[in-house]
């Protein structure tokens, strides 16, 4: 697993028609219909659709903690069959172990995995901290962090296990803004220093075209596939682009994009 | 304008501890406001049998008492029977310790092996500790044995029943988290399951230790020679009611003396939990 971490080629996520139906009382619910989509190798793929469309959903899919109805996830030609550090979540509300430092947390995956020596997890897990600009609070517990700095300790946690693919599922909500753009900013370097397959989920289409090499629209109820967006903005993104011309048309054609959902049948949608 | 700039232009940079008020000076406040709480029992106490408070017409005054306490201060089978008591109350609460956190660690983890033995333990669970006194005289080979164990029983499933509700409190972010990143079932216990049950068994452990004074009294009184409840009552059957409240008194600091203690132990325990 560790040496399939290091292959630059590894980390292709193949969603192959992948639904999702709840069992409850009046019957079956579908919430993901029939959903296809592709990510790239060392590609930041956004996710965009409305709060409570699913999305969270198909995230668990990938992550394996719960099993499509129908269709299949592959991840480097291998089906998905359960929870692996191959596929890491950053989640909505963080997850952060409340009785273990802020550096003991980030080192909790490698040193769960046991394939690296204690001194050197601790030394990655400080640089990376640094990284995010909580070098001076290694040693702290997460309860005495901001908000913000707990994703950051979030991300930092994830991120040292280099993982095949990163899934963000909404990772920056609730945050206040001037701490989400901070976040944003903080994210998109760590990314673009290490690129690996990364699917972020958001509501925010500001955030989705600044942070995106590719825009995937999800209509709601059940989610679907409505329509897929590249993003030509060039790398190192930084935040004047939010003001470019460029960005405006992308920002604006995904806006008509979302709101088109329910008045046009479904679109070109990605199926290759 | 970089993540740092940003960072203390929003106050979320270093300054992200609060500021602590100086410890000493509210310590101080504390242990005045404590004295004094103890000077006015004690004056409404003396004042109550000086003007005849009709359910205090047997109740000595403090200054009695104090005389009383006086007299067994220079006894040294007074300081046998705090070491004694001491002693049983440490070993049955240790042995509970020993035996119901792990069992409530098992059974909290184990969904299986909890719904096995939760009835069981909850139809025992409500029988007072004083109910298993005659049986756990004919069981147990010397009567300080049997003291110990009905001790043991006042501590065993308040700390059982907090540990199991410990486990089941944690909340299922951090089992998916710890799996995901790659832990061990054996990893999950040591680094989730245990550190996670902590606070609940830290609550446990206190209501257990009070528990274990409560039901010292009465199981020396039942089957002891000795202790502080025992001389409690030895003091009733003498009708020294002076001595009878300085034995209450006693087993009262005694009580308070190990709650202390225990939870000073705790917080030691779950530096996170620490309130700022």
């Amino acid at each position: 697993m560790e040496s399939a971490a290091l292959n630059p080629i590894a980390g292709r996520l193949d969603v192959r028609n992948a639904s999702k139906a709840f069992d409850d009382s009046g019957g079956a619910t579908l919430v993901v219909d029939r959903c296809s989509f592709e990510l790239e190798p060392g590609s930041l793929t956004v996710m965009v659709g409305p709060s409570g469309c699913g999305k969270s959903t198909l995230i668990n899919l990938i992550a394996g903690y719960e099993r499509p109805t129908s269709g299949e996830i592959l991840l480097d030609q291998q089906a998905v069959s359960g929870p692996g550090a191959d596929r890491l979540v950053v989640f909505q509300e963080t997850a952060l172990f409340p009785w273990m430092s802020v550096v003991d947390n980030v080192a909790f995956g490698p040193l769960s995995r046991g394939t690296e020596a204690h001194a050197a997890v601790f030394a990655r897990a400080r640089a990376l901290l640094g990284e995010v600009g909580l070098r001076g609070f290694a040693d702290r517990y997460p309860s005495q962090l901001s908000g913000g700095m707990q994703r950051r300790v979030e991300l930092a946690r994830a991120i040292i296990n280099e993982p095949r693919v990163m899934l963000m599922d909404e990772p920056f909500r609730g945050l206040d803004a001037m701490t989400r753009e901070l976040m944003q900013q903080h994210y998109v370097r760590l990314f673009e220093e290490r690129p690996r397959t990364n699917l972020f989920v958001t509501s925010d289409v500001k955030e989705a075209v600044f942070l995106g090499d590719r825009l995937l629209m999800m209509t709601q109820k059940p989610m679907r596939v409505l329509r897929a967006i590249d993003i030509d903005l060039p790398r190192p993104r930084e935040f004047h682009m939010l003001t470019s011309a460029r960005f405006r048309e992308i920002y604006e054609a995904a806006l008509v994009a979302l709101h088109a959902d329910g008045a046009t049948p479904l679109g070109r949608g990605t199926e290759r | 304008m970089n993540a740092e700039a940003i960072e203390s232009a929003i106050g979320r940079g270093t300054s992200d501890a609060p500021a602590r008020p100086p410890l000493a000076r509210l310590t101080n406040v504390h242990a005045l406001r404590g004295l004094a709480g103890v000077a006015g029992f004690l004056a409404l106490w003396e004042l109550g049998v000086l003007v005849h408070v009709p359910i205090l017409a047997k109740v000595p005054t403090p200054v009695d008492v104090a005389g009383a306490g006086w007299g067994l201060l220079h006894d040294p089978r007074y300081y046998v029977d705090w070491l004694i008591s001491f002693r049983r109350v440490f070993i049955g609460f240790v042995l509970a310790q020993l035996i119901g956190i792990p069992l409530g660690l098992f059974m909290g983890w184990k969904a299986a092996f909890r719904s096995l033995t939760f009835p069981v333990m909850e139809v025992l669970r409500p029988i007072p500790p004083l109910a298993w006194v005659p049986l756990s005289i004919l069981f147990w080979p010397t009567p300080e044995s049997s003291i110990v164990f009905v001790l043991f029983l006042g501590a065993f499933f308040t700390v059982l029943i907090n540990t199991v509700a410990g486990v089941r409190a944690i909340d299922e972010r951090y089992i998916r988290a710890a799996i995901s990143l790659g832990a061990t079932p054996a990893t999950v216990f040591r680094r989730i399951i245990l550190p996670g049950a902590l606070p609940s068994i830290g609550t446990g452990m206190a209501i257990g230790i009070g528990i274990t004074w409560e039901v010292l009294v009465a199981a020396e009184i039942i089957a002891g020679r000795n202790g502080l409840g025992y001389l409690t009552w030895e003091a009733y059957v003498a009708g020294a009611i002076p001595t009878i409240i300085v034995g209450m008194i006693s087993i009262g600091i005694a009580g308070y003396l190990s709650s202390v203690l225990i939870r000073a132990m705790v917080g030691r325990a779950m530096p996170w939990n620490r309130r700022p």
